[in-house]
């Protein structure tokens, strides 16, 4: 398997008002392709940071990451920018769409950072929100006049626009309820399928059940790692073997 | 930034003294009259001769007659004479009114005043821009000594009680970060190094434990051999085996003492931490507290000036766990108060969080022992007890006491 | 690009109501840059254009002498040195008082026949309005009667020419170079020939006064062609009335008030382009803090910094282009008003003309000043970490403190709240305060145009001296009248003077008043540097005539007349707008050494207590003296006349002025609250939702600016009463106006810093009456 992301002794460190917490201490690890990899941990544990650290977003206080070949760790803001359009997808906890813009336009405006012909990336746009069933008669709604699972399908769609080599998602499912957080799983879980890269933070167990590779940090640190095959609806000894991990890792 | 708009200002004050130097040197080349002024005085004059009363006063000069006779003077410093007059570099001016000429002005030559006058205003400016300068100057080294070297100060503080084995006072994010990324991982290595010290000792904790646990378990059946040979000994009518069981019986005390000494010495422990107190100033204290003090809650305090008896390591380490134990716990102002009393300078250090219950006082200095309120936070529950120790090896002590609100820790440090 | 456009597209949506202001306020800018460009470019050199048009020459000389035969070839010897030259005879009279409007002007009047003044091919006379069906006595006055005076073609016109009246019809009006304007002391006219024949009967030995138009060859300098002329006139007959200038001085008097109008309308556009600057930076860097997120999560997905900037900086730049164009449309629709208070002074028939200049100037200058400002409060955006926006603002170090903890304050509940949001907003309140205290100088300026142009005309800056009226007698009764003046009980601060021409060199000339003591002027402002004189040595110069030849203070100046030389000194400098900047100042004392006293005649400026006096006085000195006045001007009545221009003038831009200021206080006013409560909109939600009332809140959001808009009226008041006339001098002085001295009420003035603090009030109370409206969740789930 090919890694797209190799860290080496990646320290994150916040302070406030001069008092130190180190929230990631010295984490190496990898990140495969074609995976779909979940993060979890306790609240605070530092699965968020980890997550926009490995993404570039976030720059780490020490250590490197290897982004597909690149040192991400360097590199001016705009740089990252730039790099990230080809490379990263994002979906947010809070969607974070832009109000003031039409779901299309919300997809469009990541497609046309890559894609430069209009009408290329309005078709690629249009086909990726069927994609994620989002049907054509929202396509020109406004953020605020959908559901919080539709705009969250929008969100994972402007993710998957142009085609990153890895989908970062933060808590996708945390601001809905379960069936609609089962259809965005299902989205994902389909482009992974697909064989788009994900990495997920997530808190909740019924959501790293999409994983095949599930991370758990604790005090800053990888607790330990739990390696589960492919996801398959209802597979009863996948669930199990999930559960045993958590509870060993005092979940 | 800010060294930017430090600059530019000093470098504008120099601007100013060149300027104004520059100035003065040309102005001071030519010192022109004021023709208007002279020419109205002169006309005032004229045109009120022998009227004394209407003469113009904005320059300073006499009036003098036909014959040479003073008519007129406005003040005292002005010539009386045409020949001073002429030797002063004096302006001289005929008088003309209806057709004659009753006499002369002369007007005071103004040069060298008007030069001092300059020469006051360079100086003044000069002296204001170079305070100015100085001002900057000595901001600009504050500005320099709060950002850079303060923060270096803080950081050795921080290596020395590292290199000193002190692994529970961070170290503090300075505002601007001048070490970048160093403070982040000087601290890290702090941590790291307490995590695996504290995981050391738990392994060395356990390996003590299961000592214990063998030599208490090797007591029981030694016991046995013990009373075993000493029946046998008593009923071996053979004295060869008598003197076998004997000898049975004084290895077994022999045993018994070696897994004596081996329990009591698993059981004992830590205190093997050194302490070597001898004659300190009283200002080393002061200093400690201070160092303790890093978050700067204490304020103002003073300390009597005596001779103390103390390792200076370990009563920095005795106050940094106090302190460190109220940032913690109660996260309020703290105020610190010391006395010289019988025989000891006593320094209570006092804050105002939410102190423990009166029963937890008692145990607090106790090993292992932690207030309710510390569910959450880092920590052993070994800091109050290793304070208590040091001070007793330095013969002193240390009394907590509950306040209303806020625990109160009295240090007991002996004099000399 | 397309990418930007869409963000830009967002943008707009998100900040309709901000974007509404600010394209408003750029509207207003390029409109007033334009017009005021438009005053500078087209309007004020109108009178120049028509000059050139009229084949204006290069100056006229006119004289009424009764021994000079002034023929061919008495002229051609004359005029020696000019290319060419156009005679006509007319009447002249120097002195005259006529109607003007509802008030009386007295100037010069040139009174011609319609066939000989129409007729001519240098400086020529147009006429540019007439009705042909009036017949019988009528006249031709020149265009400033109808712009200013307020005549129309048809109208009654009763003119008083030495005790005889003359009712006369208007029957059209001139366009003329030289005499079409108050400020440049000659008016030209002319009458049916009925008329004309019986008014030269009645003028007597001096017959008609002969006209001269003349270009002047290329290598003759003008100072000294008219010493020689005037010189040889003078000599040939004594007791001849020369009058000799040339056309720039006349331009430049006939533009002078034009020109201090377009300059009071640029002082005013330059604070409104500084306020509107102040604002855009305001609402970007509100943008920037309301769609931090919106901005985290754009540079998550790939965008750039300069994506971003782009798009932001597209949006306003697609805002000041549509505002700028929009703006210069509406000016050149404004522009014939305030164009004809402009032109209704100088007399020149105009209509506004497309000027690519101003339209280039106003375009150019709003949009290149958006590019600049916006990039300049875009800088931000590059500093902006997505993570760090996307955690609202938490950054990985992070220092913060409560300044105001609710559990220590003394403060009341409600104050302290506002000072928190105040301490949260210090930017915006510096912002507040600088724009608010700019507003305050823009009315204190709009109060002084007011209080100088239009309640109380201050005149010191168009006239040299300022009296209530002016009494002239001539050499015979000048002995006479001075004690009768003296005697007349209500008659105050009586200062002779008499007016002459002297010489320096045999190149140039000066026009001199010698006042008995100059030092009792009224018009103290006169002298801008240096003093006025006071002895038999000293005089004062103009300092545009100073600066043109090298002359400082206390520099020796000869001047001679007649053949008589004095060396003088230099010990003031004046400002002049007569005479092209050629005049002088001097004492009788010191006016001894080159003229005779004896045979000058005497004026006499005078201040009474009550204004109906000075008519009574003057009616008093015709009855005792008759003929032998020779000047007598009721000056109240002349200022009425000419600010009769000057008054419809201010009374305009007060109106523009009032309607910009009011219109840019609403609109500043608006933004700064509007973002104010915007940017709170959920700690509102928040405190609404624990139970704060709407009253309380809408208070509170009041109380949190209104400090920095209480300090910065009271602050900007001090300094704009302090700052006010330098700053007016700075524009003026570039017009060549060295002091002026303009009052500024303190009433006015408090008026305005309390109108200022009570509409803001409202208005921050209105605006903030919308968070009552808002359901708290609303306000917290909105980003």
């Amino acid at each position: 398997m090919n890694e797209i992301i190799k860290t080496q002794k990646l320290c994150k460190t916040f302070s406030n008002g001069g008092m130190q917490q180190h929230v990631l201490r010295n984490i190496d690890l990898s990140i495969y392709e074609g995976d779909f990899t979940v993060i979890m941990g306790a609240s605070g544990a530092g699965k968020s940071t980890l997550l926009y650290a490995l993404s570039g977003m976030d720059k780490p206080s020490l250590g490197d990451i290897d982004f597909a070949g690149k040192n991400i760790t360097k590199g001016t803001p705009d740089e990252l920018a730039v790099f990230r359009r080809k490379n990263c997808g994002f979906v947010f906890q809070q969607t974070y769409l832009v109000d003031s813009m039409s779901v299309l336009d919300n997809v469009l405006a990541a497609a046309l950072l890559v894609e430069k012909n209009k009408k290329k990336a309005a078709s690629k746009a249009k086909e990726v929100l069927k994609s994620v069933d989002i049907e054509e008669s929202l396509w020109n709604k406004f953020p605020t006049q959908i559901s919080g699972g539709e705009a969250q399908r929008v969100g994972i769609a402007r993710a998957l626009i142009n085609d990153p080599k890895l989908v970062f998602a933060d808590e996708p499912t945390g601001a809905l309820n379960s069936t609609t957080g089962k259809d965005v799983l299902d989205v994902l879980t389909k482009a992974n399928e697909k064989g788009q890269s994900i990495v997920m933070v997530t808190h909740d167990i019924t959501s790293a059940r999409r994983g095949n590779r599930i991370l758990y940090v604790k005090d800053g640190e990888i607790a330990g790692e739990c390696q589960l095959g492919k996801y398959v609806s209802g597979d009863k000894e996948r669930h199990l073997k999930l559960r045993d991990f958590l509870g060993g890792m005092g979940w | 930034m800010r060294k930017k708009i430090f600059l530019v200002l000093i470098v504008l004050t120099f601007l100013i003294e060149g300027t104004v130097s520059v100035l003065f040197l040309r102005k001071s080349k030519r010192v022109e009259q004021d023709v208007v002024a002279v020419n109205d005085c002169v006309k005032t004059v004229e045109e009120n001769f022998g009227n004394p009363e209407k003469y113009l006063k904005k320059l300073s000069y006499s009036v003098v007659g036909s014959e040479g006779e003073v008519l007129y003077k406005t003040d005292e410093k002005v010539s009386t004479s045409v020949v001073e007059a002429i030797r002063n570099g004096d302006i001289i001016v005929d008088l003309h009114a209806e057709g004659e000429e009753p006499g002369k002005v002369l007007v005071r030559n103004q040069t060298a005043e008007q030069i001092e006058k300059w020469q006051w205003y360079i100086a003044v400016t000069i002296f204001l821009s170079s305070l100015v300068q100085a001002i900057l100057i000595l901001s600009y080294t504050m500005y320099l000594h709060k950002t850079i070297i303060r923060p270096f100060d803080e950081m050795s503080g921080f290596a020395q009680r590292v290199a000193g084995g002190d692994l529970e006072v961070p170290l503090q994010m300075d505002k601007r970060n001048v070490f970048g990324s160093f403070t982040e991982a000087f601290d890290l290595m702090r941590t790291e190094l307490r995590k695996s010290r504290a995981a050391e000792k738990a392994a060395y904790d356990a390996k003590k434990d299961m000592v214990a646990q063998l030599s208490h378990d090797i007591k029981t059946p030694v016991a046995s051999i013990k009373s075993a040979s000493e029946f046998g000994y008593e009923l071996a009518q053979d004295e060869k085996v008598k003197e076998r069981f004997n000898l049975i019986n004084f290895k077994a005390d022999e045993l018994t003492v070696l897994v004596d000494n081996l329990f009591v010495d698993s059981v004992k422990d830590a205190s093997e931490i050194k302490v070597s107190p001898r004659e300190n100033d009283a200002s080393t204290v002061k200093e400690a507290i201070l160092h303790a003090d890093f978050q700067n809650r204490a304020g103002e305090f003073e300390i009597p000036a005596c001779k103390v008896f103390t390792d200076r390591l370990r009563l920095q380490q005795a106050f940094d766990n106090v302190f460190i134990n109220s940032y913690k716990y109660a996260d309020t102002k703290i105020t610190v108060d010391a006395k010289l009393e019988d025989g000891y300078l006593k320094v209570a250090i006092r804050d105002f969080g939410p102190g423990v219950t009166d029963e937890e006082v008692a145990v607090l200095k106790e090993k292992y022992r932690r207030g309710r309120n510390s569910e959450g936070k880092e920590g052993a529950g070994i800091g109050l007890y290793l304070t208590s120790y040091f001070m007793k090896e330095m013969d002193g002590e240390i009394l907590i006491t509950n306040e209303d609100p806020g625990l109160q820790v009295l240090f007991l440090i002996r004099t000399i | 690009m397309s990418k930007e456009r869409i963000l830009a597209k967002s943008h707009f949506r998100k900040n309709k109501g901000s974007s509404i202001g600010i394209f408003c306020l750029m509207l207003l800018a390029s409109m007033l840059l334009s017009l005021s460009m438009i005053l500078f470019t087209d309007t004020y050199p109108t009178a120049e254009k028509e000059a050139e048009r009229l084949n204006g020459g290069d100056g006229i000389l006119f004289f009424t002498s009764s021994k000079i035969q002034a023929d061919d070839a008495y002229l051609t010897k004359l005029l020696d040195g000019v290319k060419e030259y156009e005679v006509e005879r007319a009447l002249y009279y120097s002195v005259l008082s006529m109607p003007f409007g509802s008030a009386e002007m007295t100037n010069s009047l040139k009174v011609g026949r319609v066939e000989t003044t129409t007729s001519k091919k240098l400086a020529r006379t147009e006429i540019c309005e007439e009705d042909a069906s009036v017949e019988g006595d009528f006249i031709y006055l020149p265009y400033q009667f109808k712009t200013s005076g307020g005549y129309h073609v048809g109208d009654d016109y009763k003119l008083s020419i030495s005790g005889e009246t003359y009712d006369l019809r208007i029957k059209g009006f001139l366009n003329t170079v030289y005499g079409g304007c108050n400020n440049s002391g000659l008016y030209e006219s002319c009458v049916s020939d009925e008329v004309y024949d019986r008014m030269y009967a009645k003028i007597g030995d001096a017959g008609e006064s002969t006209f001269v138009v003349f270009n002047l060859k290329d290598d003759v300098k003008e100072g000294a062609f008219r010493i020689r002329v005037m010189n040889t006139l003078m000599a040939d007959d004594p007791l001849a009335d020369v009058s000799m200038n040339y056309l720039s001085a006349f331009l430049s008097s006939r533009t002078f008030m034009s020109l201090i109008i377009a300059g009071s309308f640029f002082a005013v556009t330059m604070l409104v382009v500084l306020v509107i600057i102040l604002m855009i930076v305001n609402s970007i860097s509100n943008y920037v803090k309301e769609n931090m997120k919106t901005i985290g999560a754009l540079k998550a997905i790939g965008y750039t910094s300069r994506n971003i900037k782009g798009s932001v900086l597209m949006m306003f730049l697609a805002l000041a282009v549509i505002a700028s164009v929009l703006g210069v449309a509406v000016s050149y629709l404004v522009a014939p008003m305030i164009a004809s208070v402009v032109i209704a002074q100088m007399g020149v028939p105009y209509s506004v003309s497309f000027s690519l200049i101003a339209t280039i100037v106003a375009i150019s200058t709003v949009v290149v000043l958006t590019i600049l400002v916006t990039l300049l409060a875009l800088r931000k955006i590059k500093r902006i970490e997505p993570i760090v926006a996307l955690r609202e603002g938490v950054e990985s170090h992070n220092f913060r403190s409560n300044h105001v903890r609710l559990d220590k304050t003394p403060l009341s509940l409600n104050a302290s709240l506002s000072f928190k949001t105040m301490l949260h907003n210090k930017r915006q309140n510096i912002i507040t305060f600088v724009v608010t205290g700019i507003m305050v100088f823009f009315c204190v300026i709009a109060l002084l145009m007011f209080e100088n142009f239009n309640l109380h005309p201050n005149l010191n800056i168009l006239m040299s001296e300022s009296a209530d009226g002016v009494v002239g007698f001539d050499v015979e009764t000048k002995e006479e009248g001075e004690k009768f003046c003296k005697s007349y009980p209500e008659v105050k601060n009586l200062r002779r003077y008499f007016e002459t021409t002297i010489n320096v060199g045999q190149e140039d000339s000066l026009a001199l008043m010698v006042f008995e003591d100059p030092t009792r002027m009224n018009n103290q402002d006169i002298c801008y540097k240096g003093k006025l004189p006071s002895h038999d040595n000293e005089v004062n110069i103009s300092g545009k005539f100073a600066k043109l030849n090298g002359y400082k203070l206390g520099d020796e100046i000869k001047l001679n007349v007649g053949g008589k030389e004095y060396a003088y000194i230099i010990c003031g400098l004046i400002q002049s707008c007569n005479n092209d900047g050629h005049q002088a100042i001097m004492s009788e004392s010191a006016a001894s050494h080159i003229l005779d006293l004896q045979i000058m005649p005497s004026a006499f400026a005078f201040d009474t207590e009550e204004d109906d006096q000075i008519e009574s006085f003057l009616t008093s000195c015709d009855e005792k003296f008759g003929d032998h006045v020779v000047v007598r001007i009721n000056m109240q009545k002349t200022i009425e006349a000419s600010l009769i221009t000057f008054k419809g003038i201010a009374t305009l831009m007060l109106v523009m002025v009032g309607l910009i200021s009011a219109l840019v206080i609403l609109l500043v006013l608006f933004l700064l609250i509007r973002s104010l409560v915007f940017s709170k909109r959920k700690d509102y939600g928040i405190y609404k939702a624990i139970g704060y009332t709407s009253k309380s809140l809408i208070l509170q959001t009041a109380g949190s600016f209104m400090p920095a808009i209480i300090l910065s009226v009271l602050i900007f008041s001090v300094l704009s009463y302090f700052m006010a006339n330098p700053y007016m001098q700075l524009i003026m002085i570039n017009f060549g106006l060295m002091k002026c001295t303009f009052n500024i009420p303190i009433p006015g003035l408090i008026a305005i810093g309390t109108a200022m603090i009570l509409l803001s009030f409202l208005f921050a109370v209105l605006q903030a009456r919308r968070i009552k409206k808002v359901e708290p969740y609303q306000m917290l789930v909105a980003e």
